[in-house]
């Protein structure tokens, strides 16, 4: 070992808020009236990795997906390889799942087709970017990992139980309690983990790159603007307690996790714009109190190894299926990040981390791959928005659509038991 | 110093967490005192939840005239988020209407039936069971109720998810069972095929409801026998307790002490409670102190039927859930009415 083997980390960041956000609007939860604009801009960060001789980048994005199934994934891992030079399989992406972000064509327009491809080509230049910039401040680092607990809730289960034993949402979606019937009780735990990957140079107190994720599935409203939402709320926090620092945010697997009852939502655009506003920054500062104080700031190392596994359903997939699951591990000393499929439950999430070999585990969702949301079995029994149309089959009929993105019974098991593979290999070898 | 339980249980629609004020209204419906009326009235007023139908139910239940100029405005103005998308807006104005009509008011007929216009699952599966009990024999309430044919409720005008999504399908298992038609069991026995064991527990339960015939209890008793999983054995056993085959209320007394899964032994007291014979208690009793919570309230709930004392329910009221305590609170409160 040499002292060129030891850990260096970079850190670059670059702006990806759509340049005619008029012509636009952000995808999931179809918005009724035109886009007005930007509330707060959109981010891309990217934290580069150097141990052994092997590069590896980290990424994290304001972003709802990266459209697995438009090319945007593979375009993405492409073009970064190209630019630094890092094996493709050592790029982990991911995004956070904010509904006020990555955008559609407002309407059919050639202008507004136009915008589209000029703000898609924004974000992928953006990450291209980002790396490099990380790349470039390679310098001599050291890292530490913890995990922590919110003190009060953020991102909260969305999905109640009746007394009759089926499901609904709650809170802004799609709930209803029939006469008859009550609620028992919300149907899985709320989201209170976080783990936190503190990056500094030796020899320093401060971190240049805090890392956390953390599981949610944040859409606090479908306001006609484009916004960081939650996600960006709390890297702006995050900084502002740590002056110099750049913060990566990622929302881990948590598909029946909400943002929403915190407080009413208004019934007018003025004063939902402000209780937007208000909410993020209420979410933000509840995440950034219990977060800042468990920021690491002993137990650093400098790994000298960072190993990787990768995995990819490409082989037992149609062409252009949207069920394509790209799994995808770096791990260093006994910290493993894993870039994954986002929409998984919670519960799932919270299976995998407990059972994980590494002491640190860092779940980095919405990687673009396995679009739609993925339950443990008995939600398919239970019913509710995100399995109203009921379990896939277990192979799909001739003709079938590659754009299916309904889970099978077993799809989350098989996801969380194949990245568990993964990572019990990456320890052995490691 | 004591508390009253009735004021507790009218205390709690003021908590904070909302599922803890639609339980309190929940509960003071079913004492039906009329003391409850103002401020359940308030309560569905003010909260902004889609939880609040069942202060809107327990308007209805307890059957105060008075209310009804609040459940109009409801009925036009929900006071929830518009979520345009899901039923935040659809399910709190269409129980407000429900609730009119069994006050004798007819106003809500006119939304009720745009719903239906629109075959919207609010009408034809949420609200169908509710729609299907009101008493009334208005011809508004009866032009309604000719509206949920088995036709409309499972032909090709039912949504595409009505059946594929277990919370519409057990409901609509429910209203089949209302009917109760030759055509409404041969659905219910298809939905006793369902994927979902809570389906498969509904058109058990609606297959023998009202008693069934001779072919349906055999039908349910060999679900009772042969299901896969404990919820829907122990729903139908209860179906056929319910039907009069005493023997089957045995069984989901062995269930009471066999079952692990904390929902299902829920389940099991409660519908021990329901069939209310005090030979039961013990099965029931045996759960006071279970670690789940729910389990907790169903066999308060379960021991104030069987014929329970006090203790038990005063020992409740300092239990460390508030669901808890006021059921416990309601266990007195309905003692109180029957002493009195």
């Amino acid at each position: 070992m040499t002292t060129q083997d030891l850990l260096q980390a970079g850190v670059g960041t670059a702006d990806i808020t759509p340049p005619r956000p008029e012509l636009l609007k952000p995808t999931g939860m179809g918005r009724l009236v035109p886009t007005r604009g930007v509330l707060d801009p959109l981010r891309v960060e990217a934290l580069a990795l150097r141990a052994g001789g092997e590069m590896a980048f980290i990424t994290t994005s304001d972003l709802r997906t990266l459209f697995t199934e438009h090319g945007m994934h593979e375009e993405l891992v492409r073009r970064i390889a190209r630019r630094t030079g890092c094996d493709s399989r050592r790029i982990l992406l991911s995004a956070v799942h904010n509904h006020c972000s990555s955008p559609e064509a407002a309407d059919s327009s050639r202008k507004a087709k136009a915008a589209l491809r000029e703000a898609n080509e924004k974000i992928i230049s953006g990450f291209v970017e980002a790396c490099a910039k990380a790349q470039e401040t390679l310098r001599p680092a050291e890292i530490a990992a913890a995990t922590t607990e919110l003190a009060s809730p953020v991102g909260v289960n969305r999905r109640m139980v009746l007394s009759n034993g089926t499901g609904i949402n709650c809170w802004g979606a799609g709930p209803i309690v029939p006469f008859g019937h009550w609620v028992v009780g919300p149907a899985g735990p709320d989201s209170r983990r976080v783990d936190i990957l503190a990056v500094r140079e030796p020899g320093t107190r401060t971190p240049f790159a805090i890392l956390t994720t953390y599981h949610s599935h944040p859409h606090l409203y479908e306001l006609p603007y484009f916004s960081g939402e939650f996600p960006g709320g709390v890297k702006r926090r995050m900084e502002s307690l740590f002056p110099g620092a750049v913060s990566l945010h990622a929302s881990a697997v948590g598909g029946d996790i909400d943002l929403h009852t915190v407080h009413p939502k208004q019934d007018y655009e003025p004063q939902q714009v402000k209780w937007f506003r208000e909410s993020v920054e209420l979410l933000s500062d509840r995440f950034a109190r219990t977060v800042a104080p468990a920021v690491p700031t002993d137990g650093f190392a400098r790994p000298d190894r960072l190993v990787h596994e990768y995995y990819t359903s490409k082989p037992q997939e149609s062409p252009g299926s949207s069920r394509l699951t790209i799994l995808n591990i770096v791990a260093l000393a006994d910290i493993a990040l894993v870039s994954m499929p986002g929409e998984i439950f919670h519960t799932c999430g919270l299976d995998l981390l407990s059972r994980s070999p590494f002491s640190h585990t860092f779940l980095l969702g919405y990687n673009g791959s396995r679009e739609g949301y993925a339950p443990y079995p008995i939600v398919f029994e239970q019913g509710s928005y995100e399995v109203m149309r009921g379990p896939a089959p277990d192979v799909d009929p001739p003709g079938a659509s590659a754009y299916g993105v309904r889970a099978r019974t077993w799809t989350a098991q098989r996801i969380v038991e194949k990245t568990l593979e993964l990572l019990v290999r990456l320890k052995q070898n490691s | 110093m004591t508390v009253n339980p009735l004021d507790m249980l009218i205390a709690g629609l003021l908590a904070d967490d909302v599922l803890v004020r639609a339980d309190a209204a929940r509960l003071l419906g079913l004492t039906g005192r009329k003391e409850a009326v103002a401020p359940l009235a308030a309560y569905v007023a003010e909260c902004r939840h889609c939880t609040k139908t069942a202060g809107i139910e327990a308007l209805a239940r307890i059957g105060d005239r008075s209310v009804c100029g609040v459940l109009r405005r409801i009925a036009e103005w929900p006071n929830v988020p518009d979520d345009w998308y899901w039923f935040f807006h659809r399910g709190v104005r269409a129980a407000a209407c429900v609730a009119l009509l069994s006050l004798g008011d007819d106003a809500g007929a006119g939304y009720l039936g745009e719903l239906a216009d629109r075959k919207h699952d609010v009408f034809y599966a949420w609200f169908a069971p509710a729609i299907l009990r009101l008493k009334r024999r208005s011809p508004a309430v009866t032009a309604l109720k000719a509206r949920l044919t088995v036709e409309a409720l499972t032909g090709e005008g039912a949504g595409r998810t009505r059946f594929t999504n277990p919370g519409t399908a057990a409901m609509v298992a429910e209203a089949l069972g209302l009917i109760n038609s030759d055509e409404a069991r041969t659905h219910l026995r298809k939905l006793a095929q369902h994927q979902s064991r809570y389906v498969r527990a509904a058109a058990a339960v609606a297959l023998v409801s009202g008693g069934g015939r001779r072919a349906e209890r055999e039908f349910v008793a060999e679900m009772a026998e042969r299901d896969r999983t404990d919820f829907v054995r122990i729903k139908a056993a209860y179906a056929l307790a319910q039907a009069g085959e005493h023997n089957r209320a045995q069984a989901l007394a062995r269930f009471a002490g066999s079952v692990e899964d904390p929902f299902d032994l829920a389940t099991t007291v409660d519908a021990l409670g329901q069939l209310g014979r005090r030979e039961f208690l013990p099965h029931v009793r045996k759960h006071l102190n279970h670690q789940d919570p729910y389990v907790r309230q169903r066999c308060v709930e379960a021991m104030e039927r069987l014929g329970a004392s006090v203790r038990d329910a005063r020992k409740k009221l300092n239990d460390p859930d508030q669901r808890v305590r006021l059921s416990a609170a309601q266990f007195l409160v309905l003692r109180e009415a029957r002493k009195g």
